[in-house]
């Protein structure tokens, strides 16, 4: 779940996505229902641990899936809305989280690199529109 | 307190450098209080270690049937990859053992054995004649790819 705590202290710590996407509404796991949007969550997909030979494992790669709500445009005009509003907030998702090595949200970061774009997925009640961007974190304790 | 009594997966695995060489090449020589033992950590894969003996044939023509005579044995190659971490003493010693053209040093080799009083543990010289760093990909770790030339016979100490 570290991976989880690196990302989310990168996003919140980006103002150009902030001022989109309020910190209090950058949340860890699955978001609770009736929360506003714009919203995002983070969530981990999978932790991998590296084990030697001695036992134990002190190094962690986690997938975590930053996924990004948004209104669908025909609800809400905005410019954080529809297909074009999720573009823009995943192109500061993206920005918010480059290669870092050192303590990030008080965990050892050893690298954050960039994997894959998930669909665009609507959803009717209420209209939304969403899409996820994965980080392959990883990080040692 | 016994010897393990099923088999055993290799976790628990330790290994160790000495650049100090045993009186003798035994159990006796290489638990002497003289060997200073410095631990190698993150060792992800520690290799293979044993022996493998050359067989000279004669084919007597009386009997045609191949005789085969033992000859040299050769303990081979134990072929290691490191997780790099510069700041262990046990990686350092390895680096500074591959930088000597021809200075053997003391290796040992620690099984967990669980609940045994003393672990399976075995013991032999080599030489170091690789220390490769392998940085990979962006996906990758950085490794140490580290062979050890192996000059003696394996001396194993039972666990009990």
């Amino acid at each position: 779940m570290s991976g989880v705590l690196i990302i989310r202290a990168k996003l919140a710590a980006h103002a150009p996505l902030t001022a989109i996407v309020p910190a209090a509404r950058i949340m860890e796991g699955d978001l609770p229902e009736g929360t506003p949007v714009p919203a995002i969550s983070i969530t981990q997909v999978d932790s991998i641990p590296r084990v030697t030979v001695k036992g134990g494992a002190t190094y962690f790669t986690e997938r975590v899936q930053v996924t990004v709500f948004t209104a669908d445009a025909e609800v809400d005009g905005s410019s954080a809305s529809g297909y074009t509003g999720l573009r823009a907030i995943l192109d500061l998702v993206r920005a918010a989280c480059p290669h870092t090595r050192g303590t990030v949200g008080g965990v050892k970061c050893d690298a954050i690199v960039l994997d894959i774009e998930g669909p665009t997925l609507a959803v009717a009640n209420p209209a939304m529109v969403s899409r996820s961007r994965d980080f392959l974190v990883r990080w040692s304790s | 307190m016994t010897a393990p009594t099923e088999v055993q997966g290799t976790v628990g695995l330790r290994m160790f450098i000495s650049a100090t060489a045993p009186e003798t090449v035994d159990e006796a020589g290489f638990t002497s209080t003289d060997i200073v033992w410095t631990e190698i950590e993150q060792i992800g894969t520690p290799g293979n270690h044993g022996g493998t003996k050359n067989v000279n044939t004669f084919i007597p023509v009386k009997t045609g049937t191949v005789a085969k005579i033992g000859g040299s044995t050769d303990y081979g190659t134990m072929s290691m990859m490191l997780g790099n971490l510069y700041s262990d003493a046990g990686q350092r010693l390895l680096e500074t053992a591959f930088g000597q053209r021809n200075t053997h040093y003391s290796f040992k080799m620690q099984y967990d054995d669980g609940n045994a009083v003393t672990d399976e543990t075995h013991y032999f010289r080599a030489l170091v004649s690789q220390f490769e760093r392998q940085d990979g990909d962006a996906n990758g770790v950085r490794q140490i790819a580290c062979t050890l030339n192996i000059s003696s016979n394996i001396v194993v100490v039972a666990p009990t």
